[in-house]
């Protein structure tokens, strides 16, 4: 019996086939990563972050422009792309106070009221992951904000 | 270029040998398929299309996750008190020949189970698998000589224990069966 004999004697013995359980399982592994694929655009949840200012406008309605930045816009758009990825999914969004200035009191050129003006440093973080390799992309969007709440003297 | 497979006949093509490849590396055939499981699955989410010039790859990362598994052989524990699904017993075959070569595959079997691990995995790569000595040193990380100084052991020592059933062994066997995978032809021989 040579080394061709045996391997011939070796190769002509089929391996035995799986468990139907395995293939079941494989299954029921990559159909979950397909439903994470088809699964609808989740948009990051956005909350606001506790403000110093809070005392003031708790009890009257905020008024809030944003004057946002140049930079701010491109961020904006790469941040949808990320969104609209299909397979990726949202796992933290976090927006961080990073400084707070307060710009004063002013008076509204039309309706001659006060304002209190403050400006509002924040970063916002937004992280995703692909639940099919584990990678995670992170987007951070800086904001500046002017704030304008209402000011009663009394 | 070949249409894609789809990772259910791919899997048909290629998990018995898997299957047999894992086996030699765990205790087991429930480890053996839980190995299998994880592996193909990492490998067809990298590579969707089902190439098989991938494959080498494959077998890799049943290697690499069966060794770790050595390293922590709880899960398998876990998963059999969760799971209501019937697991293969312990002494499931590894072959499943035709009638005739019964007794032959069991021979087979005890003769293959006494070689040394490392020959018993090269064999089992280059017989069933199909890979080339040079997959087979990538995949197993070790030159391409040992590789074949491994196989070529292995095979000797194999020619030993079967020669005095020779007769009986050739009688059943009906010459070899090719395991080339089919879904995408390989034409690389390297001996």
């Amino acid at each position: 019996m040579n080394e061709h004999d045996i391997e011939s004697l070796l190769q002509s013995l089929p391996p035995a086939a799986p468990s139907a359980a395995l293939a079941r399982r494989v299954d029921s592994e990559l159909e979950q990563d397909m439903q994470w694929a088809r699964q609808p655009q989740r948009r990051p949840v956005r909350w606001l972050a506790p403000v110093m200012w809070s005392s003031l406008g708790a009890a009257a309605a905020v008024l809030v422009m944003s004057v946002a930045p140049q930079a701010v816009p491109a961020a904006h758009n790469r941040l949808a792309q990320a969104v609209d990825m299909p397979a990726l999914l949202p796992v933290t969004t976090i927006r961080e106070v990073v400084d707070t200035q307060d710009q004063g009191i002013r008076y509204n050129s039309q309706s001659l009221l006060p304002e209190q003006h403050v400006l509002l440093v924040s970063l916002e973080r937004h992280a995703w992951t692909d639940p099919r390799d584990g990678a995670q992309i992170t987007v951070e969007v800086p904001r500046e904000e002017s704030v304008v709440l209402p000011v009663a003297f009394q | 270029m070949a249409a894609p497979f789809s990772w259910k006949q791919c899997f048909d093509q290629v998990a018995p040998n898997l299957v047999l490849y894992a086996r030699q590396l765990t205790p087991s055939r429930a480890d053996a398929e839980d190995v299998v499981q994880m592996a193909f699955v990492r490998w067809w989410r990298r590579f969707p299309e089902g190439d098989s010039a991938h494959i080498p790859l494959l077998y890799a990362a049943v290697r690499t996750i069966a060794l770790d598994q050595r390293r922590s052989d709880t899960r398998r524990a876990r998963r059999e008190a969760e799971s209501e699904i019937a697991l293969p017993s312990e002494n499931t075959p590894v072959f499943d020949p035709p009638p005739e070569q019964k007794e032959a595959a069991a021979i087979v079997t005890a003769a293959l189970a006494r070689l040394p691990e490392e020959q018993r995995e090269v064999v089992t790569l280059k017989l069933w698998g199909g890979l080339t000595f040079q997959e087979i040193a990538t995949a197993t990380a070790c030159s391409i000589n040992t590789v074949a100084g491994r196989y070529r052991y292995a095979l000797n020592a194999l020619q030993k224990q079967l020669a005095p059933l020779k007769d009986d062994l050739v009688a059943e066997t009906h010459g070899p069966a090719l395991n080339l995978l089919t879904f995408s032809p390989k034409s690389e021989a390297l001996t």
